[in-house]
């Protein structure tokens, strides 16, 4: 039984940015939603909208299993880098990749795609 | 129970399969087979290898829950996004995420990773593992 939820179109394609089968839960292609911004406004941004797709998937930050950065450009490295350590729990960071490439659109300066897994999966 | 793994690759290149599943979650990644295809033509090649060996570890697309997918060149989006389209069920899509990346070789214009779940009891028997 997968759950899809939070569908919406990029360009026109569509997709479920929280996908659930199980324990496992995917956020995949989670993007900030004000493009008009630096790399800590937009980092800013995106893991609010990450923390709110963890909220309605009852996931929290501990349970995350895998979080990919796909950052456009490595000179925004140290940006994101400044929001990151300000957003996780510093005693328990969850483990994360980053690798730099372009993105779908100019303005967008980083997506992420984490994997949680929960030990209760929501009913 | 151990790893099923599924499209096995031997040539010049790297030895390796394209997909592995594990329990009750599976995982395909590959390039065009034919990269004197185009854009299109590859994409369709991948998606169709991709659905062959879902079935094969018990999975299928209607089961993908993530989709990763690397361009070589982002201004090919567009011409993926009506692909994508017609392959997915667009009541029920799963995620998908994009990225340019520099491929392995020029002549491969993207690359797909996939993950789904599956019905492990429904994965097809392939020969070499039917006899264990």
């Amino acid at each position: 039984m997968i759950t899809r939820s939070h569908t919406e179109t990029m360009d026109g394609a569509h997709r479920a940015l929280l996908c659930a089968s199980g324990p496992w839960v995917h956020f995949t292609g989670v993007q900030p939603g004000n493009l008009d911004g630096d790399i800590k406004a937009q980092a800013s941004d995106v893991l609010t909208r990450l923390e709110a797709l963890m909220a309605d998937a009852g996931v929290a930050q501990r349970d995350l299993f895998t979080v990919t950065i796909w950052l456009k450009d490595m000179r925004y490295f140290s940006g994101l880098n400044a929001v990151w350590n300000g957003w996780v729990d510093s005693a328990d960071p969850p483990a994360r990749t980053c690798v730099s490439g372009e993105l779908y659109r100019p303005d967008l300066l980083l997506e992420i795609v984490a994997v949680a897994y929960r030990a209760e999966p929501a009913t | 129970m151990s790893i099923q793994k599924s499209g096995r690759i031997d040539g010049l290149g790297p030895k390796i399969f394209l997909g592995s599943a594990a329990g009750d979650m599976a995982s395909v990644c590959l390039t065009a087979p034919d990269r004197g295809a185009d854009f299109v033509g590859q994409t369709r090649d991948i998606l169709a290898v991709i659905d062959d060996l879902l079935a094969e570890m018990g999975s299928s697309h209607d089961q993908i829950v993530a989709v990763q997918l690397w361009l070589a060149d982002i201004a090919d989006w567009p011409t993926f996004v009506p692909l994508w389209n017609a392959w997915i069920d667009p009541e029920a899509p799963p995620g998908l995420s994009v990225v340019e990346m520099a491929a392995s070789r020029r002549d491969s214009l993207l690359e797909i990773r996939a993950w789904a779940t599956r019905n492990p009891g429904q994965a097809a028997q392939l020969p070499d593992q039917a006899a264990e």
